[in-house]
């Protein structure tokens, strides 16, 4: 398969990371496994890479020459998000607020504004096996996101590499963070098909309507599979799916053993073998709905 | 005033739930859901003049929004920019394009919109034809941040800037108190700012109907509108999970708290799947001054009840969890925050 796959759901705790882990474990070609929840990046825990290599992410904001500064606030003022303010003559900026757009520069009359580069976290790689993991640990206390998952997905645009000598196909998984919003978007926009992780309650069902209503602003094709479908009714997920002619691409119990094995932080897949089918069948889905 | 802010890191550890029992144990109390991405709390606290439970037998039907119509105000919110694009204006020089930073726009013809989301299936609308000139640009509004650095840079005035409506703010009574939340639309930023708002909706609604608590289900993770929802909070109730997953995640939202000098107080949710993972998260956290407020076993009536649209207390009112749920609120209580 040569395709971007990426994974989220609406709700927080549904089964994104187990769905992606599951399906790069069952692999049967080397696979990017991209981990875009960069607030609370999971994936590494499972996979333990080797010898990962590390790429600090930088976003621009504007620096100020006070000498030419003469406080006029134009830059201020020009600022869509508020994020200059001027005491005393001279401007500061607010960085949580700044969202490197660069707007602020040509207005500043004396020239007086450059822009140089904050880090806001790192870019993180390293292999195990067939997986080849990239992933993004946003620094505590950032407030966004979006910049260091652009600079995880950017990982894509690589050339073909080897990984242990094998060609390089194509296949990649993207775990997205949970909700619909801007992270989210910057994680799974692009992708050639979006799987929905939802659960059989009316929390899943709600929040996954609006991923459904994210997937279809994004023009991106989208399935929905049920975890842990024997906990609640399914019924609700399925007339859902027919009444919006949504795919319904599997249907998961809740196996206590994976739930262990995940709580011990190993890839269900690897560590409850008896489940491994159902992901390669998730892929023959795939395949089938992607054609189709 | 005292406000309690609930959160986890990672998702799906429980706080919607907690928050709910928090919410009737604290009796009269302000709540907020601040979770603006995909807001559940009001699901389970039935505002006033609400409709049966969602998932029901009787009711099949899930509202595209979490606010049923009955006894719900509602406000539209309203933050940054959207750009408008007048073609007859446009030279097609593309300076627009070069100087957009988020990939925003583009100098080729739009492809035809994708049929919206309907609650029953219809025909999908026929596409619109794609525009002959060859010199007109495509805004991705999805991916514009309404910066107006297209907008500087445009000769021809034929990008303009407008005020952009990004979600809604909702209020109730609800049983347990008067309720405010909020929903983002669909793939928006700017959640700190909705969060920002809810908040302050709460503060006056407390001095209002004189409540001297405001009780707040958090979003997960520890971006912007988590942070949005910590600042000059009183106490951050941590609700982990004994997992590895729980335990990297727990640490994180820890740092945030310490770096916005907020008081966090630990709950292990389920810590019956995992007892030897639990007593680390508890050694751990003894050794940095971390009081843990409780450990919840781990019960399958709770996901039931979920599964019913209520809370635990209602669905079974004898549910073990229910009685260390209680224990955690009245040490929550008598802490000193």
């Amino acid at each position: 398969m040569n395709a971007t796959i990426a994974i989220a759901s609406g709700k927080g705790g549904t089964g994104k990371t187990t769905v992606a882990l599951n399906l790069a474990a069952v692999a049967d070609q080397p696979v990017k496994l991209l981990d875009c929840d960069v607030e609370a990046p999971n994936d590494h825990l499972f996979i333990k890479p080797g010898r990962v290599e590390e790429r600090v992410s930088m976003v621009m904001i504007p620096e100020f020459d006070q000498e030419r500064c003469d406080g006029c606030g134009r830059c201020k003022q020009h600022c869509r998000f508020n994020a200059i303010a001027v005491l005393g003559g001279k401007p500061m900026l607010f960085p949580e607020l700044c969202h490197s757009c660069g707007a602020c520069v040509p207005v500043c009359p004396r020239g007086a504004i450059s822009e140089a580069q904050r880090s806001i976290g790192v870019a993180r790689r390293g292999t195990k096996d067939h997986i080849s993991l990239i992933y993004g640990v946003l620094d505590v206390g950032e407030a966004k996101s979006p910049p260091l998952i652009g600079d995880v997905k950017s990982a894509l645009k690589d050339g073909a590499e080897g990984i242990d000598g094998q060609e390089w196909t194509g296949l990649t998984i993207i775990d997205a963070p949970p909700g619909t919003s801007c992270p989210v978007v910057a994680a799974v926009k692009h992708s050639d098909y979006l799987l929905l992780v939802t659960e059989p309650t009316p929390f899943g069902l709600h929040d996954l309507r609006l991923a459904v209503g994210m997937a279809q602003a994004l023009g991106l094709k989208h399935g929905v599979i049920i975890n842990r479908c024997d906990l609640g009714d399914g019924a609700l997920v399925r007339d859902f799916c027919v009444a919006n002619r949504i795919p319904l691409l599997a249907e998961l119990p809740f196996d206590r053993r994976v739930a262990e094995a995940y709580a011990a932080g190993q890839i269900p897949a690897v560590a409850v073998p008896d489940i491994a089918s159902a992901y390669r069948r998730l892929y023959q889905r795939i395949d089938e709905v992607m054609a189709s | 005033m005292k406000q309690i802010l609930i959160i986890s890191g990672k998702g799906g550890t429980g706080k919607t739930s907690l928050t709910a029992e928090f919410a009737r144990l604290a009796q009269q109390a302000v709540i907020a859901d601040c979770d603006v991405d995909a807001a559940n709390l009001s699901l389970l606290l039935l505002p006033e003049g609400g409709a049966a439970p969602f998932g029901s037998a009787r009711s099949r039907s899930v509202p595209s929004s979490s606010a049923p119509s009955e006894g719900t105000h509602q406000e539209p919110f309203y933050s940054g920019f959207a750009v408008v694009y007048d073609a007859d204006q446009c030279t097609g020089c593309g300076l627009c394009a070069q100087a957009c930073r988020f990939d925003a726009i583009s100098t080729r013809p739009a492809e035809a919109p994708a049929p919206a989301l309907k609650p029953e299936p219809e025909p999908a609308p026929a596409p619109e034809p794609a525009p002959a000139r060859a010199n007109c640009i495509t805004i991705d509004h999805l991916s514009c941040e309404g910066c107006g650095a297209c907008v500087d840079v445009c000769s021809n005035g034929a990008l303009t800037l407008r005020d952009k409506p990004v979600g809604h703010l909702y209020s109730a009574h609800t049983d347990y108190g008067p309720m405010i939340w909020g929903e983002l639309g669909i793939a928006e930023g700017t959640s700190g700012k909705l969060v920002a708002q809810i908040r302050r909706q709460a503060a006056c609604l407390a001095e209002e109907q004189e409540l001297s608590l405001i009780i707040t289900d958090g979003p997960p993770g520890i971006g912007c509108p988590v942070i949005a929802s910590l600042s000059g909070i009183d106490a951050a109730v941590v609700v982990t999970e004994p997992s590895v997953s729980g335990c990297h995640d727990l640490q994180r939202t820890l740092e945030l708290c310490a770096h916005f000098e907020v008081t966090p107080f630990v709950v292990i949710n389920k810590w019956d799947l995992n007892p030897d993972m639990t007593q680390e998260i508890r050694a751990s956290c003894e050794e940095s001054n971390i009081t843990v407020l409780g450990y919840i076993p781990f019960d399958p009536l709770f996901p039931k009840a979920l599964a019913a649209g209520k809370l635990l207390s209602q669905y079974a009112p004898q549910a073990k969890p229910l009685k260390e749920i209680e224990a955690i609120w009245h040490q929550l209580k008598q802490a000193n925050f």
